[in-house]
């Protein structure tokens, strides 16, 4: 079974991550050095979640979010099944095989998608973390 | 026979004498090539000494296994049973190349070099890339056997043609050069035959028998693994010049069986590696992608493997990298140019569109001694291919040591001094480069160093620090390349079971848990979870069988191979030889040459207890992509043992070296038995 039920149920556990990561003393300005504006395409249910840290930020965040679609022209596109993604932000998924086998889709400049791997590694934590904080703990793997 | 030359070139240093001989299609068949061909080389030319050695009265029992031997290295006197010394005139040193080796095929003219290994006692083997295995093959050679002692330095220069001219050069003048200016100094004499030569050359580092010094070719293609470097060092070879013959190439000395199979494998190959994400990502990242791909499952070793996390993984990283990149690089016919070209200045010493170090390097040298400043480690790297030095040795045995010293292990084995030049040591970058120096000539404390980590460690033990082994990353006396097998469970059971130490490219177990190679049409699956145990004794067996011929014999590279699985292995070797293989035969290869090489391990002194990890990398972080992490080691050795079909010694059973072919082995391995 699909971890997330629909869109609006995505948007509210990774869309909200992302969110509460923008503000983040450690993940935040190392994402905004990258100057990037990075898309994740989520299918399964479908979703677009759009990091921009290109543009300048709304006061007190590092760079900003925007969920569904958007007329930004994306640096990065991550394209994965929703779960996988959901299991991606819990560690639980080697990321070379995932690129190997077609499992997540990356375009663009692979270079600048890794050298974000180092500042998303907090994340790893941060995620179920953030999960339960919002009465989500349903979804822990 | 197509797709080789059928010929090896056999050296005698000490007469000076060469000689070819023909490669038996039965043999290329069997052994395919690579380290399989040299692993059948080197025991046809060693056995008949071994032979008289076991039948003489005088014979020693065997040691009985040792879990207490140091660093996992073998017990390995080097006279037992007329075994030649690693660094004696009878070691064969071979160079060989695969069928594929010079064909237009992609990432698949990678070339290796063997011999009875100084640094661990058993086979020692290092593939390499480059164009000096395409350029050999173009000169009418599948491989050279070279033996005895030069009186005084020489080289060997190889220009092809029927006849070859072939000839021992002098190098008196040439001793002492660097790899860099070795290369630079013979392409000068050597550039009037209007193709480029080829070389593969050693530096200070071999010439003083380094236990891990390297062999370098064109300055950046390092055959750097089991100390190969200090076997030419004690042969005072000090290079191989080789120039291929027009006309004798792809279309004429090792015409394949069907260049038009090989033509369209080659298309739908480069345009695989176009797509496919991973060899995108290593032709656009290189190898650093390690660094942070490794950084998030906590495959990078950190002061000397004993920390789980680091903050300055994005200092040494892809991101970092991107600053100093001036351009890459590649080898023969491959269209995914991992290599990087660097532009940087640290140290006092500036790279100037130089070869800038791979992962392993950065891994070794960066943050496993704590070095955050990536220019810096990048001149340390350049500097050990200048020295011709292993850096994965290098670093292991300088972490071992820093540590060591710090905690005092190393008072009243080395002199006062030279025990404080390795205190505090951790970050000092400066200090670094003195002491890749210091080894590689053997001065100061970097004589003790030059001998390897597990060395160090037994005299520590014998002077009273037993607990310095337990700070070694070596298996069997191999210092660990930077994947921790706390990060990916099958590097656990991979290391401990290699065949030549630890390492990570004896076999499939990386690509299969790291890169995305798969090949399930052989049961090669890789496992969803890295840090799971499950399942992968049994896989490593899988692994090592098809790496036998996959990475070390049809010598494909195991970075841009990845996109190729079983069928695609089977399709170009049955393209270029027309052997007609079929998997099952493939996989009995594979076998073959695991055995081979497990044999002649076991004839020095390799026996069950040297399958095992070192301490140090058994111990269990609480921090990190690995926090927590326990391989179970144990429960992988006994599948892989079961399928192997080892006896309690660990040694090969009789009947399975029989149905191999390798009856003469079996009556050295089993007698008495």
């Amino acid at each position: 079974m699909a971890y997330f039920k629909d869109a609006q149920e995505l948007y509210e556990c990774i869309g909200g991550f992302f969110k509460s990561v923008t503000s983040h003393p450690d993940m935040g300005p190392k994402i905004q050095d990258s100057h990037l504006i990075i898309q994740f395409v989520y299918s399964d249910p479908d979703a677009v979640i759009t990091v921009d840290a290109k543009n300048p930020p709304p006061e007190g965040h590092y760079f900003r979010i925007i969920e569904g679609p958007t007329d930004l022209s994306p640096d990065v596109k991550m394209s994965m099944a929703a779960d996988v993604a959901h299991r991606f932000w819990f560690g639980k998924v080697n990321l070379v095989q995932a690129l190997a086998k077609g499992e997540m889709k990356a375009q663009g400049p692979i270079p600048a998608i890794l050298k974000l791997l180092p500042a998303i590694k907090p994340a790893y934590e941060a995620y179920p973390e953030y999960l339960k904080s919002i009465g989500k703990a349903d979804k822990l793997i | 026979m197509k797709g080789y030359c059928g010929v090896i070139l056999k050296v005698d240093l000490t007469t000076g004498t060469v000689e070819e001989n023909p490669l038996r299609p039965e043999a290329a068949r069997a052994y395919v090539g690579g380290s399989g061909l040299a692993a059948h080389l080197f025991f046809e030319t060693v056995a008949p000494a071994i032979e008289a050695g076991a039948s003489s009265p005088e014979r020693p029992p065997a040691p009985a296994p040792d879990p207490s031997r140091p660093g996992g290295l073998p017990e390995n006197d080097p006279a037992r049973f007329g075994h030649p010394d690693p660094l004696g005139p009878d070691n064969p040193l071979i160079v060989a190349t695969g069928p594929l080796t010079g064909t237009r095929l992609p990432c698949a003219s990678r070339w290796t070099v063997a011999a009875r290994s100084p640094l661990t006692g058993i086979w020692g083997e290092a593939n390499v890339g480059g164009f000096f295995g395409a350029e050999l093959k173009a000169a009418g050679y599948d491989a050279l056997v070279v033996t005895g002692r030069a009186e005084r330095p020489v080289y060997l220069l190889i220009e092809g043609g029927r006849p070859a001219r072939v000839s021992l050069e002098p190098a008196d003048g040439l001793w002492s050069l660097d790899t860099y200016a070795i290369h630079d100094a013979l392409l000068e004499r050597h550039a009037d035959g209007g193709r480029r030569p080829r070389v593969m050359a050693i530096g200070p580092a071999g010439e003083n028998l380094v236990r891990f010094a390297a062999v370098v070719h064109d300055k950046h293609h390092v055959a750097g693994r089991t100390g190969l470097g200090a076997v030419m060092g004690s042969k005072r070879l000090k290079a191989v010049v080789v120039r291929g013959a027009a006309g004798q190439g792809e279309d004429a000395a090792f015409r394949p069986a069907d260049p038009e199979a090989v033509r369209e494998l080659a298309a739908s190959f480069v345009a695989r590696a176009k797509e496919q994400m991973v060899i995108r990502s290593l032709g656009e990242a290189g190898t650093i992608m390690g660094m942070d791909f490794g950084a998030l499952i906590g495959d990078v070793p950190i002061r000397n493997w004993s920390r789980g996390a680091w903050d300055r993984f994005d200092r040494v990283g892809v991101g970092a990298y991107a600053e100093v990149l001036t351009g890459t690089g590649t080898c023969h016919a491959c269209p995914v140019a991992c290599k990087r070209k660097v532009t940087t200045e640290a140290l006092g010493r500036r790279l100037e569109n130089a070869p800038g170090a791979e992962y392993e390097t950065l891994g070794c040298l960066g943050p496993n001694l704590l070095i955050a400043d990536l220019p810096a480690v990048l001149v340390a790297g350049e500097l050990s291919n200048r020295l011709g030095l292993d850096t994965i040795s290098a670093g292991g045995t300088l972490g071992f040591a820093y540590e060591a010293a710090d905690r005092g292990l190393l008072d009243g084995v080395l002199e006062p001094g030279e025990a404080d030049r390795l205190r505090d040591a951790w970050g000092d970058a400066e200090r670094l480069v003195a002491l890749l120096e210091d080894i590689a000539h053997r001065r100061g404390v970097g004589d003790a160093l030059a001998e390897g980590s597990a060395r160090l460690a037994a005299r520590a033990g014998a002077a009273g620090h037993p607990e310095a082994l337990d700070l070694l990353s070596t298996v069997k006396g191999l210092e660990a390349p930077a994947h921790d097998p706390r990060a990916a469970h099958g590097m656990a059971v991979a290391y401990a079971t290699s065949l030549r130490g630890a390492c990570h490219m004896n076999g499939l177990m990386y690509g299969l848990e790291h890169a995305g190679f798969a090949a399930p049409e052989v049961g090669a699956v890789p496992a969803e979870l890295q840090q799971s145990s499950e399942g992968k004794g049994r896989l490593q067996k899988v692994a090592q069988d098809l790496g036998a011929v996959f990475g070390q014999s049809a010598v494909i590279c195991q970075l841009g191979g990845n996109m190729y699985n079983a069928d695609d292995l089977l399709a170009m070797l049955n393209a270029v030889t027309g052997f007609g293989y079929t998997l099952e035969e493939l996989m009995e290869c594979g076998e073959r040459i695991v055995v081979l090489k497990r044999g002649l391990g076991n004839l020095y002194g390799l026996g069950a207890a040297d399958d095992r990890l070192p301490a140090r990398l058994r111990e269990v972080f609480d921090e990190g992509g690995a926090a927590g992490s326990v391989p179970d080691l144990e429960g992988m050795l006994a599948e892989w043992r079961e399928a192997r079909s080892l006896d309690e010694r660990g040694v090969p059973r009789r009947e399975v070296l029989e149905r191999v072919g390798l009856g003469r082995l079996a009556d050295l391995l089993h007698a008495g038995c």
